[in-house]
């Protein structure tokens, strides 16, 4: 089977690596989406509503970051790895409570 | 066939199912956080767990999103900004809808390291990342759950 074939310690690093760049790009698109009409005006244009091209970016940085480092880089070992889904961990915390927090700031102000 | 694209897409259907695959996959990861833990059994449970786990969020990511672009804005928006819950809106519904964009890497993530097996996830010292991942990603799943719950409360009470 294609999976057997994958390095698969790599698959869970990519993974990870892309996760990451998901996070960080979905809090940013929002964010600036939020502060800029413009942006969000041109989001709509591209996919009919401003989520669902959100959406659709988010996916896309996500699967070719993860591309990106399978294919390209080193083949990391376990203590990468480990790392990796470390910072994974950190950063969808943080990236939770940033988008929470921005939007109790912005209903308020 | 029409008549059960008509059915699937009808508002409460569309909601039940959203909410269905959204409670589906959190279960699914709290299952595979107590085969991790257990480190009991075969590798299969957690491998299924773990990749219908993900097929869940992701199912409840497109019905969810499909509802909430086709009918949230023009029907239950303006409710629930005319109420006296607008932070419903406000900052539970722009936080839960931005929130969900990442859940799905995440559940992905979870499903990469359980191919590993049981054995290479002992070996690599993956077996706490994956605890803390899975959680992780259940637990906002219930956060999630929990602000749909005051948006849609407030849509009905407010």
């Amino acid at each position: 089977m294609m999976i057997n074939k994958l390095n698969k310690t790599q698959l869970v690093y990519a993974s990870a690596v892309g996760a990451i760049a998901a996070v960080i790009f979905a809090v940013a698109v929002t964010i600036i989406a939020e502060e800029s009409p413009g942006f969000k005006a041109s989001l709509v244009s591209v996919a009919g509503h401003h989520w669902t091209t959100k959406s659709i970016f988010t996916a896309l940085v996500y699967l070719l970051v993860a591309k990106y480092v399978y294919w390209f880089t080193n083949e990391h070992k376990s203590k990468s790895v480990v790392q990796a889904l470390a910072a994974l961990i950190s950063f969808a915390i943080l990236g939770s409570a940033v988008i929470f927090l921005y939007f109790v700031w912005h209903y308020l102000k | 066939m029409d008549s059960i694209i008509h059915v699937l897409t009808l508002k409460p259907v569309l909601v039940g199912l959203h909410l269905g695959f959204a409670i589906l996959g959190i279960d699914l990861l709290v299952w595979v956080v107590g085969e991790a833990i257990a480190d009991g059994g075969n590798d299969k449970r957690m491998k299924f767990a773990a990749f219908a786990g993900a097929v869940s969020f992701i199912m409840s990511w497109i019905i969810g999103g499909y509802y909430y672009v086709k009918f949230y804005g023009k029907l239950v928006k303006p409710i629930i900004l005319k109420s006296t819950a607008p932070w419903a809106h406000g900052v539970f519904m722009e936080a839960k809808e931005h929130i969900f964009l990442f859940i799905v890497p995440l559940a992905l993530t979870v499903l990469f390291i359980t191919l590993l097996g049981r054995e290479e996830i002992k070996k690599n010292n993956l077996r706490r990342p994956l605890v803390i991942l899975a959680s992780l990603t259940a637990g906002l799943g219930l956060l999630i759950g929990l602000m749909g719950y005051i948006i849609s409360a407030s849509a009905r009470w407010g």
